[in-house]
């Protein structure tokens, strides 16, 4: 498993934990726009997830712009080193 | 320089073909400064008047490079903002002393947003400070000078650092198309609809002072009320026209700033489809911000949405009161704030009485959708008679009649706006089903319309031209 898929497995169980959806498998291109739940309030539930669970702090202008979860995995690897 | 003015039109077509013929590097970057100038400078007639807005630019790249030493401290920000509501004379600042000299502050707004921007991303490394001659170029950048759209600075950066694309005939034609739709909005069609509604204002204003609570003074607020929104809309839509246009022939893309905000169907949805650059720009940097705060203090996962309206409410009463220095713009805010903070409220409710599947079968009921609608473009239409209205009619509608009046209005406009949104859905829905041998309406129509839009930005340039009103966003 390289380390970009372990990212991913994680990150799966933060998406499946706070949107409350055991059948949420997310992909690179997944947005906003494909998980119905996924708006404001919730981006910032998942930020803070994700700050915790790969203990890092995401910058004001990365939790703005996160385009999709392909570019969420990139930027939790790059944080993380991995 | 007006937007529907022969001098703006040859300034474009100057900076449009030099921009293109100029390669990317320091000599680009350069150039945009000095079209940046002699924009900026149009607005202007003594350079004294310009000095206070000179003077907050080299704060405002102070404070960037302060940041980028010690990073974006709430303190450094706090004094942007202060010089900021200084220069603006906002009544909470009345005590200092101010400026013993008229002065311009056009476009200042808009620079706050882009330097607080770099301050805050600056001072977080999230992107790299920029030399001084790419702050000039980009603070001042002259289609966005006056009232945005907000571009992220590594946007602006990465297109003026890179080789222009040709674009394709039919882009450039677009483009072209967009400046000329835009022009005719500005110069032509606002030009109708501000005449029509100062002289109903009057009317309103009249109707006020005789009594407060009578059919003409409701009839006149709703019709005053619903035209200024079809003005600001048409007003605002067309600037942004011309400006992304203009932007387009450049070979650069500007963020767009409007997404058929009639469309909407709640408050939230609303603030996503108008002036969409701001409503960004408070979402990265307050709305976030704000909420990561409250929830890390108050972690339990059922308090996030009533921690989310009052985000909201924050974030809509603080860009309401960043319109205006007044006690009215306040009250704007607190409008807007209301109005955001019950939508989500009420959301939140619907969800946990009927569960979130019940509740998205309510919302995607058609006469519930049209129902949503009315209130929604009823409530904005409302609220912004705050950006019209004088302080002494403001006064009497403040009151518990003027109030009760401004109710009425809003229950009757809701009902009106949800008929007229059924209506044309109807009609769009009769109008599209035509029959696959016609060419399509817009096919037919476009080339017609671009023809007649030609000839109305003649006639605004070459005989009304000083009889266009002002941009409506320019004064905030």
């Amino acid at each position: 498993m390289t380390d970009r898929d372990a990212i991913r497995t994680r990150l799966n169980g933060v998406f499946q934990e706070i949107f409350d959806d055991e059948s949420i498998q997310i992909s690179d291109a997944m947005t906003a726009d494909d998980i119905e739940e996924w708006d404001s309030l919730s981006h910032i539930t998942l930020v803070l997830t994700v700050e915790r669970e790969f203990g890092i702090k995401l910058k004001a202008a990365e939790v703005g712009s996160l385009a999709d979860v392909g570019a969420m995995i990139d930027l939790i690897g790059s944080r993380t080193g991995k | 320089m007006k937007f529907d003015s022969f001098a703006f039109i040859s300034f474009c077509a100057l900076a449009v073909a030099s921009l293109r013929l100029v390669k990317p590097g320091m000599l680009r970057l350069l150039l945009v400064v000095m079209l940046n100038f002699v924009f900026v400078a149009s607005f202007f007639d003594s350079l004294r008047q310009a000095l206070p807005l000179a003077g907050f630019v080299m704060a405002g790249y102070a404070a960037v490079v302060l940041s980028s030493r010690i990073g974006a401290s709430l303190p450094l920000i706090g004094v942007v903002i202060l010089i900021f509501a200084w220069l603006k004379r906002y009544d909470f600042l009345a005590f200092l002393p101010p400026l013993h000299f008229l002065y311009v502050v056009v476009g200042l707004s808009y620079i706050l947003f882009r330097v607080l921007h770099l301050v805050i991303d600056v001072g977080q490394k999230a992107i790299p400070r920029p030399g001084f001659i790419s702050y000039l170029a980009y603070v001042l950048f002259f289609p966005t000078f006056v009232s945005g759209p907000i571009q992220r600075y590594e946007d602006f950066d990465g297109q003026v650092s890179s080789p222009v694309a040709p674009g394709t005939t039919h882009e450039l034609y677009m483009a072209c198309q967009r400046i000329i739709r835009g022009m005719a909005l500005i110069g032509f069609v606002t030009v109708l609809t501000h005449f029509l509604f100062e002289r109903i204002q009057l009317r309103f204003y009249g109707a006020l002072a005789a009594s407060t609570f009578s059919f003409s003074t409701f009839a006149l607020l709703c019709a005053a009320a619903s035209l200024f929104a079809v003005h600001l809309y048409l007003n605002f839509g067309g600037y942004m026209d011309i400006v992304i246009g203009v932007g387009r022939l450049a070979g650069l893309a500007l963020p767009e700033n409007f997404n058929r905000p009639y469309l909407s169907r709640n408050f939230l949805e609303f603030w996503s489809r108008w002036h969409i650059t701001l409503s960004e720009w408070f979402k990265f940097y307050l709305f976030n911000p704000l909420l990561r705060l409250m929830a890390q203090k108050w972690r339990a996962p059922s308090q996030m949405p009533y921690l989310a309206v009052l985000g909201f409410f924050v974030t809509f009463t603080v860009m309401g009161i960043w319109h205006g220095s007044t006690r009215i713009f306040l009250a704007y805010g607190l409008i807007l704030g209301s109005g955001i903070s019950l939508n989500k409220l009420y959301q939140v409710q619907m969800t946990a009485w009927l569960g979130k599947k019940g509740y998205k079968v309510l919302a995607g009921r058609s006469w519930y959708g049209h129902l949503c609608r009315g209130l929604t473009l009823a409530y904005f239409a409302l609220s912004i008679v705050c950006l019209w209205i004088d302080a002494s009619h403001a006064q009497v509608l403040s009151r518990f009649r003027g109030m009760a009046l401004v109710f009425i209005a809003f229950a009757a406009l809701s009902a009106l706006t949800a008929v007229l949104s059924f209506a044309i859905e109807r009609l769009t829905a009769r109008l599209s089903n035509v029959p696959p041998w016609m060419p399509s309406l817009s096919d037919r129509v476009l080339p017609a319309w671009t023809a007649i839009q030609i000839f109305l930005v003649a006639v605004a340039i070459f005989s009304v031209d000083s009889n266009s009103p002002e941009f409506v966003y320019k004064v905030f």
